[in-house]
């Protein structure tokens, strides 16, 4: 891939997203290759009509650039990167970091917080516009992809201020103490009474003991959702929500006044949860969570902390920035056609 | 939840079997003591160990030319099986029938299958019998990724979720049919993208993690049992071994290193390596599962080499029924 000399826009797309087990324990949606494959499609068209020269999309073997930009004629260059080969989130981390160093103005990532936590993994704080196609999408937007790549390609060439249609989202850092492995997260981080990593879904809800969390909004779905129902943190909110669930906090429960409340824990799917305590966050204020269990990173369990085995935990405000398409096809339009600002104010 | 240290244990005795079965034919093929063609389940162990530890011997399998693993997982006896692929009277099917029409009945394990996509409508009809007389048995059919491009798979398929049929299918996408890569032969990447367009769920779970493969088939399973209908399974594995056989005869249709990417991933190490770190078998544990199994297979090629060759007036038995052939000998 050569480096981009004109505005250049890069899009993640991740093939696996939309295809796990929670088709099967929660009903969630099934997302085929030809949906990626026509939003890729639609979205380079928006990307060079927003002002973008160059598109570089991820390589896969799913072949979903090559497939999406097969015959398509832009006034603009296309190209698709080469497959990184793990055929796991690792390929969306590497081609986030590949289109950093290739000067890539602003990425369009296509999947759900898995994928978006993938990208801001390769590189944190990535101009984005997170498009929900996954499962869990509570960091990603719907956004018709063409739309949103038009607000990715005026980000990327100027055309709309990046300071005024952006806005920079959290992120939680994890580190675990043995290993020193560092991962981030986007929404939320939970310890789960579990010793593997299995088919990544959370498989019991009874498992989960704790949950630290940066996004908890009332409208929610997944794990986020429980601390939503107790503390509420908006995106935009400064710090996060540390929540202990009953389980295997049964002798807390009567001298903390534990309280039950009702979630949406998966798409299609309310649960009853004993909560034991909460806390508010400030940012870098750090948790530490102790294993035996694995942690999960936006709801799939990707950690095995060994018993003892200790991992710290903290919400900090320098993740993304996410581009708002809406405020950014405005901006590009107001210099584009002056008058349209007159006519709106009539 | 995760599986109890009983299921764990079962499902690494179940893939350790198939392995040491499998590398036994293997070594007797190169040896030229096996007759016929031997498509061997290697790299694959996962997925059969996986499913059929959700299955009980009422449950019915249906399997594919790559069947040892299956039958293995299903409880399959050593003896019988190294007999039949031998061509021995006390093989599972009287020596007639070799590795790809190898079946055991009593385990609900209704046959290998020489044709590809033939299992997939005996396991739907399976499953049809299976509600219409109202039990609650479950019916499996393993595949691969070239068979759902066969016209008895859509057909099957459709049926199983037009009838809402107590049926899970398992897609062993290994990326090869025979000796040609998956791209060539289909436009997806995905075999599971084609369940929704018959309207039923699908997930795929990688092939190479036992676990992954066991939850995955539990909610499956547990489904059907439910009358919730058929789910859809695609589980990402690799054969260690050739289409055929051992050797690779020197075609050069994959790369050492995407096979050596894979062996990386050898599901039975990757399984000690979980099972160790969460204390449930350490290596001593190990090593008693694969002696123990080598120790039957051993017994088991014994068996089958002393074994005698079908009696020449048994040739027309199984060939025909019973009164056909009463019929043909009066």
């Amino acid at each position: 891939m050569s480096e981009a000399v004109g505005p250049a826009v890069g899009i993640v797309a991740n093939p696996l997203a939309g295809k796990d087990v929670r088709r099967l324990t929660s009903g969630a949606t099934p997302v085929s290759d030809a949906v990626k494959i026509g939003a890729i499609r639609r979205a380079v068209v928006g990307a060079i009509e927003g002002g973008a020269d160059r598109v570089l999309i991820s390589g896969d073997r799913a072949r979903l650039g090559e497939r999406a930009s097969a015959g398509l004629e832009v006034p603009g260059t296309v190209e698709v990167a080469e497959p990184h080969g793990w055929h796991t989130g690792r390929d969306s981390q590497l081609a986030a970091a590949q289109f950093r160093d290739a000067g890539v103005g602003a990425i369009i990532a296509l999947g759900g917080d898995g994928t978006q936590r993938d990208v801001a993994t390769g590189w944190r704080a990535v101009p984005l516009v997170p498009l929900a196609v996954g499962t869990n999408n509570v960091f990603p937007f719907q956004a018709e992809a063409t739309v949103a790549g038009f607000a990715a390609g005026a980000v990327a060439s100027g055309r709309a201020d990046a300071t005024e249609v952006t806005s920079q989202a959290k992120i939680i850092d994890v580190t675990t103490e043995r290993t020193q492995r560092s991962e981030v997260a986007l929404v939320d981080v939970c310890l789960v009474r579990s010793a593997f990593v299995g088919a990544r879904a959370i498989w019991d809800l009874g498992s989960v003991s704790e949950i630290v969390a940066a996004i908890a909004e009332p409208d929610s779905v997944g794990l986020s959702a429980i601390a939503a129902a107790v503390a509420p943190v908006g995106r935009r909110e400064a710090g996060g929500v540390h929540v202990g669930l009953g389980c295997g906090l049964r002798n807390a429960r009567g001298s903390q006044g534990s309280r039950a409340i009702r979630a949406a824990v998966m798409p299609g799917s309310y649960a009853d949860i004993d909560i034991a305590h909460c806390e508010q966050l400030h940012f870098g204020q750090p948790v530490t969570l102790a294993g035996p269990g694995v942690l999960t990173l936006d709801g799939e369990r990707e950690i095995v902390l060994g018993r003892g085995e200790r991992a710290h935990v903290t919400v900090n405000p320098d993740g993304p920035h996410v581009i708002d398409p809406g405020a950014a096809v405005a901006a590009a339009q107001r210099r584009r056609y002056p008058f349209g600002s007159a006519a709106a104010g009539r | 939840m995760d599986p109890s240290p009983e299921v764990l244990l079962d499902l690494h005795r179940r893939m350790v079997r198939i392995r040491h079965f499998e590398e036994a034919a293997g070594r007797l093929a190169e040896q030229n003591r096996l007759p016929g063609f031997l498509h061997l389940y290697v790299g694959e162990e996962a997925v059969a160990a996986g499913v059929c530890a959700n299955l009980d011997d009422d449950d019915q399998i249906s399997s594919t030319h790559r069947g040892h693993g299956h039958l293995v997982a299903k409880g399959g006896d050593y003896g019988g099986m190294m007999a039949e692929l031998m061509g021995k009277a006390t093989g599972y099917c009287g020596g007639k029938g070799g590795s790809m029409h190898i079946c055991d009945l009593d385990l609900g394990m209704l046959g290998a299958n020489g044709i590809v996509g033939g299992g997939v409508p005996i396991a739907v009809g399976a499953g049809f019998a299976n509600k219409y007389r109202g039990s609650d048995r479950v019916s499996v059919v393993f595949f691969g990724d070239g068979a759902s491009n066969i016209g008895a798979f859509h057909e099957a398929a459709n049926m199983a979720a037009a009838l809402s049929l107590p049926v899970l299918f398992v897609c062993e996408n290994n990326e090869y049919g025979e000796f040609t890569p998956r791209d060539r032969t289909m436009a997806i990447t995905d075999v599971v993208d084609r369940a929704a367009g018959y309207g039923m769920p699908g997930a795929i779970v990688d092939g190479m993690d036992v676990i992954a493969v066991w939850e995955a088939a539990n909610e499956a399973v547990g489904r059907a049992r439910r009358g919730e209908g058929p789910s859809f399974i695609e589980a990402k594995t690799y054969r260690f071994y050739n289409h055929h056989g051992v050797q690779t005869l020197g075609m050069k249709y994959r790369s050492d290193d995407e096979l050596e990417q894979w062996k990386q991933r050898d599901p039975i190490e990757l399984f000690e390596d979980r099972l160790a770190a969460a204390g449930v078998l350490d290596a001593a544990g190990a090593q008693a599962a694969h002696d123990a199994a080598e120790a039957d297979i051993e017994a088991a090629i014994a068996f089958a080499e002393e074994s005698p060759l079908p009696d020449p007036d048994s040739l027309l038995v199984d060939v025909y029924t019973q009164a056909a052939y009463a019929g043909v000998t009066s």
